[in-house]
């Protein structure tokens, strides 16, 4: 099969709102609809050589109606590659998730494969296996399995476009010898292997093998290089990880997030912040359109309040925030010094830095222009570019 | 394994099985020898185990401890406040006998909360105020075992335990480490370890330092001055300051009494309405004396020595109380 790429087309994109679908989630959790039930687990060193865990990675936790095999994580790579995933033909996830961008697509918000603009960044996937919750803000999204129905069917805003043109999509890839090769090797025991769930099962494990960890900062700290990283560097990770700062409370551990989980982590570890980016009426509110958890919960101290994201290649993964409204990493630093963002002018404007909602963590702290360049080179270090160019995560597709 | 809201719910992992459950111990105590989860060729009696808890109950001052509460008359300028967390570590427990020896008893490791002898208290649920750091399962217990013939399995007169994680568990990867260890939310980084004492309190605050309003003011106790290269790193010898309070009750009985911890008693020497810089409240740094004299003078440690002064003889914020 061989994809060709129109450079002219308009790139649409996006992902990450949360149009729940949990009548599907329902559907796909349905034993009569499964994958046959005689699937084992693998073993703990099978998963950690399936997704070429780094050293000092935790073992992700991976739902027991899923287990990872080889053939599922292949079969998810070409669904993950290939536009006829989505109903017009259009978009395919890498669409909006480009490797070489940590699997982000560079634009503001993202635009559907019908041109629909979403209100929300295209996130990175690295390392989502080991989210706690997936998406920018929705504390009920909690596998990956429920979070790649909604790109594939959400109506609002229109992502892959796939409701209404199911059987649409499963007839490409039912005449097709490949995705017949694949899907029977994925699924060993389904009498119909080509359905939802298994495309559903499939995506899911491709993307947990979307594992980044060979970065210089792990080259410096798991492979104890003291040369991984330079000396500006380590001053950053200092400040990083200092009280003065204050980043590695929301943003710690080895995946930099605390909204952090893997196998035998009991605790709940969702956690959302409000970190002062918008106030548009002084009584703390974010624009309509993105009130983050709110969205979900209609709580008012869950407004404006988001994931943290992973670190991890956020030196690629420009521009920031839900919104994509900062367009550099040191304009991220900026607004954190500033305890927030004060905007002046515009549609949203407003003193973000006095949000009464506003994460207690984020109270500003001043940095030298010496400390500051420390702290990008930090952040730089967590660039993997092994992760960005690995030809095993990479399209299988000719170009 | 997701949790699920409830108090004291036993988080044991599923692959961890049932070994060491309060049934299967009470089958040991009956039963006796030949149960594989109890025997190891010792004496019969020593193959018995008695189940007990230690049961603690927070407040603040006289009201109990929550986050959905408002607190009056906080610190020495009478601050409102509401708990934005409360969690720490214990380690180190002894139960003292009746002649005044100290018995260790063994934590049950079957249980999310408790591995290696620490234990995690929980006392918020993530709800209104704790909603921005806190999760949502509670804990106000630690479960233990002595031998059914220990001096101490039918009553104790005293009880002692460290409020944090002793130094050769305090600088694992936490990502590595089995629960409670891998709790987000209470680990600093390598070179730091664990914050053995999380309280936040959510009040109005003037900051000397910072350019933003502040409304919070925490409290995270944990280790300083801890050499390492670098942050991620672990230190190669003992910190500093320890920052680990040793704390002594006497005429504890696990049988009929709880511990009392007051969040209260442990801002009373603190001024929650001024924040003097760095971190907002006291996070332990040696740079913040001013914010964080006070409160480890609560727990009766010396705050540039980072040790108890007088066996830590001089807290305010454990107590002894009959259960109810």
């Amino acid at each position: 099969m061989k994809v060709t790429t129109d450079e002219s087309r308009m790139r649409r994109c996006h992902r990450g709102f949360e149009p729940i679908v949990f009548g599907l989630a329902v559907w796909l959790a349905s034993p009569t609809i499964g994958c046959g039930g005689h699937e084992r687990a693998p073993a703990a060193e099978e998963i950690a050589q399936l997704l070429r865990l780094p050293d000092g990675f935790p073992l992700p936790s991976v739902p027991a109606d899923n287990p990872l095999t080889r053939e599922k994580i292949e079969l998810g790579r070409h669904l993950f590659y290939d536009p006829a995933l989505s109903a017009n033909g259009m978009q395919s996830c890498a669409s909006c998730h480009v490797q070489a961008r940590a699997f982000t697509d560079g634009r503001e918000t993202a635009l559907g494969s019908t041109g629909q603009v979403h209100p929300r960044n295209s996130q990175s996937l690295t390392n989502v296996a080991y989210n706690a919750t997936l998406t920018w803000a929705n504390p009920l999204l909690v596998s990956i399995e429920q979070q790649v129905m909604v790109p594939l069917f959400g109506e609002l805003p229109i992502e892959l476009g796939v409701t209404g043109h199911e059987d649409l999509v499963l007839d490409r890839l039912r005449d097709s010898p490949m995705y017949r090769e694949l899907f029977a090797a994925a699924n060993p025991d389904a009498e119909a292997p080509i359905a939802w769930p298994s495309i559903i099962r499939a995506l899911a494990s491709f993307c947990r093998a979307l594992i980044s960890g060979r970065s210089p900062f792990d080259r410096f700290v798991y492979g104890h290089d003291a040369q991984a990283i330079s000396d500006s560097a380590k001053r950053g990770l200092d400040l990083f990880f200092s009280e003065r700062l204050e980043c590695h409370h929301c943003h710690g551990g080895f995946n930099f997030t605390l909204s952090s989980t893997h196998d035998g982590v009991v605790a709940d570890a969702a956690a959302f912040h409000n970190t002062g980016l918008y106030n548009v009426d002084e009584r703390g509110g974010y624009p309509d359109d993105n009130t983050g958890v709110h969205a979900v919960t209609h709580r008012s101290e869950d407004m404006g309040r988001f994931r943290a994201p992973t670190l991890r290649n956020i030196a690629v993964t420009a521009p920031y925030m839900h919104d994509g409204s900062v367009a550099s990493l040191e304009d991220v630093v900026r607004i954190y010094e500033a305890g927030g963002r004060l905007l002046s002018g515009g549609p949203h404007a407003g003193d973000g830095r006095t949000n009464p909602h506003k994460s207690g963590l984020v109270t500003g702290f001043r940095l030298t222009d010496g400390e500051r360049r420390d702290l990008l080179a930090f952040l730089a270090t967590l660039t993997d570019q092994t992760f960005l160019s690995d030809p095993e995560l990479a399209s299988p597709f000719e170009e | 394994m997701k949790m699920r809201k409830g108090r004291n719910r036993d988080l044991r992992h599923n692959r961890m099985g049932i070994l060491g459950s309060p049934l299967l111990l009470s089958v040991c105590v009956g039963v006796g020898v030949g149960v594989g989860a109890c025997g190891d060729g010792k004496s019969e009696d020593t193959q018995r185990e008695v189940q007990g808890t230690l049961r603690f109950s927070a407040v603040v001052g006289d009201a109990l401890a929550s986050c959905t509460t408002s607190y009056a008359g906080l610190g020495t300028t009478s601050s409102e406040a509401k708990l934005g967390d409360a969690r720490f570590f214990v380690s180190q427990i002894a139960l003292k006998d009746g002649a005044g020896a100290w018995v260790q008893p063994t934590l049950t490791a079957a249980n999310g909360w408790q591995s290696s002898g620490v234990a995690l208290l929980d006392f918020e649920d993530k709800s209104q105020a704790c909603s921005d750091t806190g999760t949502v399962d509670v804990n106000e217990k630690v479960e233990f075992s002595v031998p059914v013939n220990a001096s101490v399995a039918q009553q104790s007169k005293g009880l002692r335990f460290s409020v944090g994680v002793p130094f050769e568990l305090n600088h694992n990867d936490s990502a590595t480490q089995p629960s409670p260890f891998n709790v987000p939310g209470m680990f600093w980084s390598w070179q730091g370890g664990y914050k053995f004492l999380k309280v936040d309190w959510l009040v109005d605050t003037t900051s000397t330092s910072t350019a933003s309003a502040t409304t919070r003011w925490n409290i995270h106790i944990g280790s300083t001055a801890c050499s390492a290269p670098a942050a991620t790193s672990p230190p190669t010898a003992p910190c500093g300051r320890p920052n680990l309070a040793t704390i002594e009750l006497a005429d504890f009985d696990w049988r009929t009494d709880e511990i009392v911890v007051d969040f209260g008693a442990l801002v009373e020497n603190a001024d929650l309405s001024l924040d003097h810089g760095q971190a907002p409240g006291c996070m332990s740094s040696p740079a913040e004396p001013d914010d964080c004299t006070g409160v480890f003078s609560a727990l009766g440690l010396g705050f540039e020595s980072g040790a108890c002064i007088d066996a830590c003889e001089g807290q305010s914020v454990f107590r002894v109380q009959t259960a109810p």
